[in-house]
């Protein structure tokens, strides 16, 4: 039936007799693993597009968004996480399968003349494809992608007389930003893909006409009957463990999307593992000697291997040229590359560091999911920017949280904050060691400061009380608030407390209880926990912290809000 | 003999190229079905206060805007406008929370004392949502909202309906 639909086709169209044409090629060596390379290359160029195009349908390129779409594409989106990571590895890929095709072809010598235009072209359709990936790297615009295009675009700032105008081109302008994103993304999706089709249109053509390189084997009579149909399976069941090995490393690896950038953060940024040899290099230049690294000897290597066609043009001593400096540069590029992995892998800062950046992305990816806050409209994961306004204020020096460190806990403890169980221990026992038993608000009979605990009121009434505080801040529980017991703790309330916590907001002996644990409440206690509607003179331990701007104070009343939900606390 | 083992060589070279096709392209269909698998723009169905009693005068219906937390596709945002209710207060404390969206193809209806009629298609209503006249285009009457009246202050739990259908369907499952 298909077959018949071929046929049909092809005498009407000439289609399929001109593919057929397009894939005979002369193969005087007979077919080889080493002539499926090429193939492989463009197989995988086909994944790159076609799972690219599917992505483009998610992605929005703008630094408000670029995150929280590569968020949602890998979280949310079906099979999102399989298209990003075949994608992404997929690049990793291209780049490998590329220098093991040059490497063949210089092992060959087949850059010999007539062929310099078929292997120029081939250095070109390298070099797009390095651009291809260094600008889609970008894209996420995670802490990796931040840090490490900052990297390249201040070195193209470097390149003496022009680099600033490059670095302001690269970047759309004097920072990175939205035109940042949507300048490597035109680059990424509509300028180098086209480039890439039209030299690799060409580099194909160019292989149509000079034919596969001779090498030392030569095919027996029986093979070079078949050749043509061998070199085919060849060809694509090379592509096939390409893309076998693809879905295998995306499977046991993952694909990591790390933290939002952030500017002000500490980031020890690594390059993409194929350029570890030049990121070493750089370390060794410095001051006025860096463009020796950056440029000059990147420089000299590149027009050393695009001039070997006419350095070796098939002599004895053309031929030494090119195995030495050949093997000069892959060792060099190997040393270097080992170097780095050593360096990082012997420094504990790094591994800190990288260990560091692990936390952050979970975190930064958990709190994108919540379904109350999530990602705001300009991009920031409103929970994990609370928990960064905790850490860079050093709330943990004093106030107990799991998982965090801690130097002398002295305030009250946040585990399971405003949790039912929390408000539970807190009634029964204010100066229970995780309450305020550690501070100057544990109950003093004579000076008649603090509050006693409630113990003796007894269940169901500490239940019903707990449930009435916990209703106050008008936020989500789990389960939900129970009205019913809610109401029978306000009668309890108005009885037993009422005396020392106002419920309309005034000030009272203790704090008011007007939305007690809401997002008002805990922004003006923040601010000033000595205030007369809060903990008064006695609460001057804590400091004033009204220098936080209005979005952090946001953002770090919300995550103490949500703490209740994470994890369970003990008596 | 020879154009056997070609055979066999080139449907296995075939059977590759088409393992790999399948493999690339199903993944790649992932972000095209996703609208039919997953909802990507949804909003808090909690109740909403509509306001104070005194706000709504007996027998003229006032327009209150529901605002929601709205997720779409990635971003959250918090109190934005999701759709509209009329609230008409009757005689003896009685309350009517009606959709402004039209059951017949989802334009908002206008409102008067006499009651409601859509400006896109000629539907008119009563002042209890009921249609008026044999030759209206609506489906059905307008779309009442579940209230209720706590502490002097009316809430109501908003409900997007599908427009242009007979029965009353949700617009999503709310979760």
């Amino acid at each position: 039936m298909i077959g018949r639909i071929v046929q049909w086709w092809d005498e009407r169209t000439g289609f399929f007799t001109w593919l057929r044409r397009q894939t005979d090629i002369d193969l005087p060596s007979g077919p080889s693993w080493g002539l499926a390379i090429g193939f492989a290359l463009i197989v995988t160029l086909m994944l790159e597009a076609v799972t690219g195009i599917a992505l483009s349908t998610a992605y929005a390129p703008s630094a408000t968004d670029a995150w929280g779409s590569v968020y949602f594409i890998q979280y949310q989106l079906t099979g999102g996480e399989l298209l990003r990571g075949l994608h992404h590895f997929g690049s990793h890929a291209l780049v490998l399968i590329c220098v093991l095709h040059l490497c063949r072809m210089v092992a060959v010598g087949a850059y010999r003349a007539p062929r310099e235009v078929f292997w120029l072209s081939g250095l070109v359709l390298l070099a797009l494809i390095l651009a291809a990936a260094r600008t889609g790297h970008l894209l996420p615009y995670d802490q990796k992608a931040y840090w490490s295009t900052r990297v390249p675009t201040n070195i193209a700032g470097s390149v003496p007389l022009i680099g600033g105008m490059l670095k302001t081109l690269t970047q759309g302008g004097s920072d990175f930003g939205t035109f940042t994103l949507t300048r490597f993304y035109g680059l990424h999706v509509g300028v180098l893909p086209l480039l890439i089709l039209l030299v690799a249109t060409g580099h194909w053509g160019l292989y149509r006409k000079h034919g596969a390189a001779p090498t030392a084997s030569t095919p027996t009579a029986a093979m070079s009957k078949l050749s043509g149909s061998m070199q085919q399976l060849l060809n694509w069941g090379l592509a096939l463990l390409v893309v076998a090995v693809l879905f295998a490393v995306v499977a046991v690896m993952g694909v990591t999307l790390e933290a939002p950038a952030d500017p002000s953060s500490q980031y020890e940024a690594r390059p993409e593992w194929y350029y570890l040899s030049l990121f070493h290099l750089l370390k060794w230049f410095e001051g006025p000697l860096y463009v020796v690294g950056t440029v000059i000897i990147p420089g000299v290597t590149i027009t050393f291997i695009a001039l070997l066609p006419w350095l070796d043009r098939g002599s004895v001593i053309g031929r030494r040229i090119t195995v030495i400096g050949g093997t000069a540069i892959l060792l060099a590029v190997v040393t270097l590359s080992g170097l780095a992995l050593a360096e990082d892998a012997n420094s504990e800062t790094y591994q800190t560091a990288s260990q560091t950046v692990a936390r952050n992305a979970a975190e930064a990816v958990r709190y994108a999911g919540d379904t109350t806050w999530g990602i705001d409209v300009s991009g920031r994961v409103v929970l994990y920017e609370g928990k960064k306004v905790f850490r860079r204020e050093q709330c943990a020096q004093c106030h107990d949280l799991r998982g965090e460190e801690t130097k002398a806990v002295s305030a009250p403890s946040l585990d399971g904050y405003l949790s039912r169980e929390w408000l539970h221990r807190l009634i029964k026992n204010p100066n229970h060691d995780k309450h305020f038993g550690l501070t100057k608000l544990k109950y003093d009979e004579e000076e008649g400061t603090g509050m006693e605990g409630y113990e003796s009121l007894g269940e169901p009434a500490l239940s019903e009380l707990v449930e009435y505080v916990a209703s106050l801040a008008g936020a989500r529980y789990e389960p939900p608030i129970d009205r019913e017991m809610a109401g029978r703790g306000a009668a309890l309330f108005d009885d037993e407390c009422s005396g020392c916590h106002d419920i309309e907001g005034d000030a009272s002996v203790g704090p008011h209880m007007q939305g007690y644990g809401g997002m008002a409440w805990l922004t003006e206690m923040i601010r000033d926990p000595t205030h007369e509607r809060y903990y008064g003179e006695l609460g001057d331990k804590m400091p004033k912290y009204n220098h936080l701007s209005g979005s952090d104070m946001q953002s770090l009343a919300a995550w103490l809000m949500q703490l209740r939900f994470e994890g369970r606390i003990s008596e | 003999m020879a154009n056997d083992r070609r055979g066999f060589l080139e449907a296995t070279a075939k059977l590759c190229g088409f393992t790999i096709t399948g493999a690339v392209t199903i993944p790649a269909l992932g972000p095209l079905i996703h609208p039919l698998l997953a909802d990507s723009v949804e909003f808090d169905a909690e109740e909403t206060a509509l306001g104070p009693l005194e706000r709504f005068p007996i027998g003229v219906p006032v327009k209150v805007p529901i605002t929601a937390n709205r997720r779409d596709g990635w971003t959250t945002t918090r109190g934005v406008p999701i759709g509209a209710v009329y609230v008409i207060r009757g005689d003896n404390e009685a309350y009517r929370v009606l959709s402004t969206t039209c059951p017949h193809l989802g334009c908002a209806v206008a409102a008067s004392n006499k009651g409601f009629n859509c400006p896109c298609h000629g539907a008119t209503f009563t002042l209890d949502g009921q249609r008026r006249g044999d030759d209206n285009p609506s489906p059905r009457n307008m779309d009442p909202m579940e209230h209720t009246v706590r502490d002097g202050v009316l809430y109501c739990r908003f409900v997007a309906y599908r427009p242009g259908e007979e029965k009353r369907l949700p617009v999503r499952s709310t979760g």
